[in-house]
């Protein structure tokens, strides 16, 4: 009867060496891969903020990292598809309208780094949006009114109460203070986030519930600070995966 | 009849040049030699704790000489960091980095680096202890960073909805009022409620006509139509609690309160509704983080204060 040759069985020693040579493998890996992770994250922190997404393959690396940052860190109230909630406050990332400057690569990571009426000191918080019947600046009569004047400069197809717009105007520019942060045409200041009110972008919901709410109680939309919670190259990938999501350019550029 | 011989367990396979090696690397190998162990352990564990000691004794501690990405500069190891740097650049040129001269930038760095210097300079003259400025800049900072986590957390609806059924009647649309409140002094009762009956006849909206032959003035308390909390501070809980159901058009019997006597004509109640969760979820949420912080920063004290030597003087116990 022919022997069955078997390719001989390794002994223990053997199956240690392979299991050692195989831990110095994913140890070098391991080490490679972070390597790659530090030299990537130096690249993209050293280009500047704004070109990163000239750069395919910074753009590539950021899209990489940012994108589990963004489920883990944002997405509970911005939205998994960047959206933003009426109903939480959150604003829609996707869109071209930005509350605080203008949106640059540079700006969105200083709101990510210091978060928007945070409890860093360096927070987005010069001002919110203060509960004027709360306080006793307006009374109710005074609202409405408020807001007849905001379907005026709003340009509603219905046209509003002219009467109850004119002592709306009025309240807006007098007794009500909305011009020092919204201006007197209603366009907003970005330099502190107040939002242009003549646009059909609205934060917390644009029904007339909605807006009767935020005039009397206020609003105090807030955005953590990430300083301290991800390393500085994933924020600054988070910014550029923001600005990415939204529209492109108008010169076309594809961004 | 014997059977044939089994096959060798020890019987060498065929060897193939790997094989071969192999072999040889395990003899090598497996010539451990026990006192060389133990000699490496002993190098190995000394150079180990030389290494440790010598860490742990020199005063100089870590240092890096290089300037991680995310920063312009360091002073004295303390990051001066490139975001504040562009909007400290910003601001003082109306300009952004990519377009900011290397002058521009310089000037931005030295300042900064200066205002480095000078904090630092300002810790070792221990000014935090004393400025009350600074102070009082800490405390809110402290404060505001055991409240972090509160205020970026999102709690769940399960954790939210005890919290408005424990306060339901704080959920409630603003509801609003336009009414005239009409005094006299409360020893002319009589007239009152003559004034009462004389303005049910003439209408609500003719209040203060009708109520002028009683000698019946308004108190200017209410002022238009006021959201059902502000005449609530205007008019007094006692007063508001007789008032705030009466319909629009409806005119209430007089009301002693204080020195007065109140006849109140609403022009116009549109009532408080109650807010189920989904639509007070917002106005929730900010209260229960509000409660919220404020129990984090009392425990936080209150654990401070009991890892801390706090001696007081007998008198002021």
């Amino acid at each position: 009867m022919s022997e069955t040759r078997r390719p001989p069985r390794l002994d223990l020693r053997d199956r240690r060496l392979w299991a050692a040579a195989a831990l110095v493998l994913a140890v070098l890996l391991f080490a490679g891969w972070q390597i790659r992770q530090h030299v990537m994250d130096g690249r993209l922190l050293r280009a500047s903020p704004d070109s990163v997404l000239a750069d395919p393959a910074l753009t590539r690396y950021a899209v990489s990292i940012a994108k589990p940052a963004f489920a883990h860190d944002c997405a509970s109230c911005h939205g998994k598809d960047m959206k933003g909630s009426q109903a939480k406050g959150t604003p829609d990332l996707t869109d071209a309208v930005w509350l605080y400057d203008s949106g640059e690569v540079t700006e969105i990571e200083r709101t990510v780094l210091f978060g928007i009426r945070s409890p860093n000191r360096k927070a987005r918080n010069v001002t919110d949006m203060p509960g004027l019947g709360r306080s006793g600046q307006i009374n109710a009569g005074d609202t409405k009114d408020v807001m007849a004047y905001l379907d005026k400069i709003e340009g509603k197809a219905q046209p509003a109460d002219a009467e109850a717009a004119a002592r709306g105007a009025k309240i807006w520019n007098d007794k009500g203070n909305c011009y020092d942060c919204h201006a007197e045409d209603g366009k907003g200041v970005s330099a502190y986030g107040a939002p242009d009110l003549t646009d059909k972008e609205w934060i917390f919901g644009g029904d007339k519930a909605a807006i009767y709410d935020s005039i009397v109680n206020g609003r105090h939309g807030v955005c953590p600070a990430f300083i301290d919670e991800l390393r500085p190259a994933v924020i600054r990938a988070l910014a550029v995966y923001i600005k990415r999501a939204g529209p492109a350019p108008p010169s076309g550029a594809k961004s | 009849m014997t059977p044939p011989p089994k096959p060798s367990k020890t019987k060498a396979p065929a060897k193939s040049p790997s094989l071969g090696e192999a072999s040889s690397l395990r003899e090598t190998l497996s010539q451990v030699n026990s006192r060389r162990s133990f000699i490496l352990l002993a190098v190995g564990a000394i150079v180990g704790l030389g290494i440790a000691g010598f860490g742990l004794f020199k005063s100089g501690g870590t240092s890096s000489t290089v300037v991680a990405p995310e920063n312009v500069a360091t002073v004295n190891q303390r990051p001066i960091l490139q975001t504040d740097f562009v909007a400290q650049l910003e601001s003082l040129y109306s300009v952004p980095i990519s377009k900011a001269t290397k002058e521009q930038k310089l000037q931005v760095l030295n300042d900064m680096i200066k205002e480095e210097l000078l904090v630092q300079r300002a810790m070792a003259l221990d000014f935090e202890g004393t400025d009350p400025d600074v102070r009082a800049a800490m405390v809110a900072g402290v404060e505001q960073q055991v409240a972090a986590n509160v205020t970026a957390s999102e709690p769940a609806d399960k954790v939210l909805q005890p919290f408005y059924e424990a306060h339901k009647s704080d959920y409630v649309t603003d509801g609003s009022m336009t009414a005239i409140d009409l005094i006299l002094p409360k020893s002319d009762l009589a007239k009152a409620q003559s004034a009462a009956k004389a303005i049910r006849s003439a209408g609500a909206a003719n209040a203060l006509a009708a109520a002028a032959p009683f000698g019946m003035i308004s108190s200017k308390k209410l002022n238009g139509e006021e959201f059902n909390f502000a005449a609530k501070i205007h008019l007094g809980p006692a007063l508001y609690a007789k008032v705030e159901t009466l319909r629009s058009g409806e005119v209430s019997e007089p009301i002693i309160d204080g020195p007065d006597v109140h006849v109140v004509a609403m022009l116009k109640n549109d009532a408080s509704l109650q807010l189920d969760f989904k639509a007070a979820r917002e106005r929730v949420m900010a209260d229960y983080k509000r409660e919220e912080i404020a129990r984090v920063q009392k425990a936080q004290v209150k654990f401070l204060r009991s890892k801390a030597q706090v001696l007081i003087q007998p008198e002021f116990k």
